[in-house]
């Protein structure tokens, strides 16, 4: 697509905006972790690998693949969860529509710090959902539901569900409902109907989902660091141990980078692979 | 032996609003039946009905001695083209056109060759690989045809398909549907208001009226023999007028006391009575409109008017006639070339006449709703 002279210079002030405090920050963490970090938590003279090379510590490769999979597998239960509420929240009245919006959006008037702590209170030995499981025989008395990677996943689930809803819901509002009942009308089950031309056509909304959960879950600290324990670190913890305790400053800036590398690899090649998808069935949409 | 397929007495309401009264409509296999009616008259919540998407109050839909009734919509061999196409646009047209045989699971070659021969019948193989949104509405409504076609339903039911065409575009599509239909020969169900529509593509109309069938026939009987006022008034243009059975003369014809006009001759169609009330419907093209009296042996029935209104359209031209209080619409075709004979003007004094066999009994009676029997 040609873009004419006038949009070029409408998107200019975006363009600045993200190139002085996007681009150039990202340049200069990267660039910080060829840097030998100084003895007082300075940045010191000089280039070197030595950072880098530090990164094949072993523990680093367990951490790495759990946040990977924490990210993922919190991205695919929340678009799980999410669709179903975001189906059923496009089918409902209008006035019904804003009372769930209300429910949604309520968990936000409380401060998220607080409500991680309050799921500590109710995982912890002594607390509510501890209790209850054990009464109906559901978990050991001896099981620890706190400081694993189950906790975070819950939490993380949590805490991200909303995000989640919102632009799967902003999609299905959009859905053309008819197309339910063409697909139904040709022989789909209600199921079969659903996956086949429902999920397909929020897909925006699926995308929206996945770089507003996965991406910032990729990076999430504070619930690892408050409901996980030392054997369910993820990255975002190591990164603020470099920064925090060690006042490593070139270490932390390295983690980040691959942390960046990590989300910036499967974006790139999602956009590449469109690219050349779009050009293959070529004629088809007028690109 | 039993209908190819039976709509028993479907009623539907929604809330208090009756959408469709007890109907009970039969159609054969290979035809194609009409339902026209103004908006609003419950044809979708009948079609919706048949398709599976609305459970009638009462009532039963049967297929070939099968009652379908509480099937859902995807196990009915019944398929819809939709109003607005519901074309889905994630799909390429050829697979669009390939759904239903993929939601049936048939064997690859097969969705292949039947996908193939689809985009054949409708000529758009051309454009198979493109999406919907960027082929014409035309287009659209061909492959939304040729996907509703593809599983062999029993009943195709269409539902105001040509409402979002051009003009020009809309008659080309109704010779379109008349070609699929000849080739496929599957029974279509084709939902219109527009009566001109119905009048060329069916070969058995229903005319819906406020949730009741008030007629079910040919093109020709619903033209020419109205079963009831609204009818006669819904389908082209006509002149009504109220009047009672005077006397009987023979057992073909009576005379009429018109409320109006005095007295007239009618064909006596329904064995009526002195004394019975009628409404006597003559369309505009069967009058005869002239400067001298005609002519008859008292075998045609004339009137006195005043010419208030002339449309001349060449083919044609409309009079509106004033007689007393009523204005008459005349409508004559020009058969010979008439330069050279004075035209009737604005305000001049003519006679209209017409054939006792030209003018129609509509009796005023509440008929079951859907066919007798
Ligand atoms: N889901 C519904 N809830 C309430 N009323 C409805 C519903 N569907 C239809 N109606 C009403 O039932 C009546 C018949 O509607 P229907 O859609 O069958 O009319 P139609 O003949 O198809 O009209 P049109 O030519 O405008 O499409 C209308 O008065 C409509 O307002
Ligand atoms: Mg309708």
């Amino acid at each position: 697509m040609k873009k004419s002279r006038g949009q070029w210079i409408l998107s200019v002030p975006s363009l600045a905006w993200l190139l002085a405090l996007f681009l150039i920050p990202c340049l200069l963490v990267f660039a910080v972790s060829f840097r030998p970090s100084g003895p007082y938590g300075g940045i010191g003279e000089g280039w070197t690998l030595e950072t880098w090379r530090s990164l094949t510590n072993p523990s680093y490769p367990a951490i790495i693949w759990r946040t990977l999979w924490l990210s993922a597998a919190t991205t695919v239960l929340c678009i799980a969860f999410g669709l179903p509420v975001a189906y059923a929240m496009a089918r409902m009245s209008p006035a019904w529509r804003n009372r769930m919006l209300l429910l949604i959006i309520l968990p936000f008037w409380t401060n998220f710090l607080i409500r991680i702590f309050a799921w500590r209170t109710l995982l912890h030995p002594d607390g509510l959902i501890k209790q209850v499981l054990v009464q109906l025989g559901l978990a050991d008395p001896n099981a620890q539901l706190l400081y694993n990677s189950w906790a975070i996943l819950l939490v993380l689930v949590y805490s991200y569900l909303p995000f989640s809803i919102l632009p799967l819901y902003a999609a299905a509002e959009k859905f053309d409902f008819n197309l339910l009942d063409a697909a139904r009308d040709l022989g789909a089950s209600r199921l079969r109907a659903f996956f086949s031309v429902f999920v397909p056509g929020v897909s925006a909304g699926l995308l929206t989902t996945f770089l507003i959960v996965f991406i910032p879950v990729l990076g999430s600290y504070a619930i690892p660091d408050i409901v996980g324990g030392p054997s369910s670190e993820m990255i975002g913890n190591k990164i603020a141990q470099r920064v925090f305790n060690d006042r490593n400053l070139p270490h932390a800036s390295a983690l980040s980078a691959v942390l960046a590398l990590i989300v910036l690899t499967p974006l790139l090649a999602g956009l590449v692979l469109r690219r050349w998808r779009g050009n293959a069935t070529g004629g088809g949409r007028a690109a | 032996m039993a209908a190819f397929i039976e709509l028993r007495d479907i009623s539907k309401s929604f809330g208090a609003l009756q959408a469709v009264q007890p109907t009970r409509l039969t159609l054969e296999k290979g035809e194609i039946f009409s339902l026209l009616g103004p908006s609003g008259c419950g044809k979708t919540t009948l079609l919706r009905i048949l398709g599976g998407f609305i459970e009638p109050d009462a009532g039963s839909v049967i297929v070939e001695g099968q009652d379908l009734t509480r099937q859902p919509p995807n196990r009915r061999p019944i398929n819809t083209v939709f109003q607005n196409y519901a074309l889905f646009p994630h799909l390429t047209i050829r697979d669009n056109i390939a759904f239903g045989l993929r939601m049936a699971r048939r064997p690859r070659a097969e969705i292949v060759r039947e996908t193939e021969a689809m985009l054949d019948l409708i000529q758009m193989r051309g454009h198979a690989d493109k999406r919907p949104d960027s082929i014409s509405g035309g287009q659209k409504q061909r492959v939304a045809i040729a996907r509703a076609l593809i599983n062999k339903p029993r009943l195709l039911l269409l539902d105001e398909p040509l409402a979002a065409l051009d003009l020009k575009l809309r008659q080309h599509m109704l010779l379109e549907l008349e070609r699929i239909h000849d080739e496929v020969g599957t029974t279509f169900l084709y939902v219109t208001h527009d009566q001109g529509e119905a009048m060329g593509l069916s070969d058995r109309i229903a005319v819906m009226n406020a949730g009741r069938v008030e007629q079910v026939g040919p093109p020709a009987a619903i033209y020419e023999a109205p079963a009831s006022r609204f009818v006669a008034d819904f389908i082209g243009d006509t002149n009504i007028l109220d009047g009672d059975v005077l006397e009987r003369i023979d057992s073909n014809y009576l005379r009429l006391g018109l409320d109006d006009f005095g007295p007239v001759l009618a064909w006596n169609d329904k064995g009526l009575k002195p004394g019975d009330s009628v409404h006597l419907s003559i369309r505009p093209e069967k009058f005869t409109i002239s400067r001298e009296r005609p002519a008859g042996d008292g075998q045609v029935n004339t009137i006195r008017g005043r010419v208030v209104d002339l449309i001349y359209l060449g083919a044609q031209t409309k009079y509106r006639v004033a007689v007393g209080e009523r204005h008459l619409l005349v409508q004559q075709q020009h058969q010979r070339f008439q330069l050279d004979t004075r035209p009737i003007r604005w305000d001049e004094d003519v006679w209209i006449s017409w054939h006792p066999d030209d003018g129609y009994m509509i009796l005023e009676q509440e008929a079951p709703s859907g066919e007798a029997g």
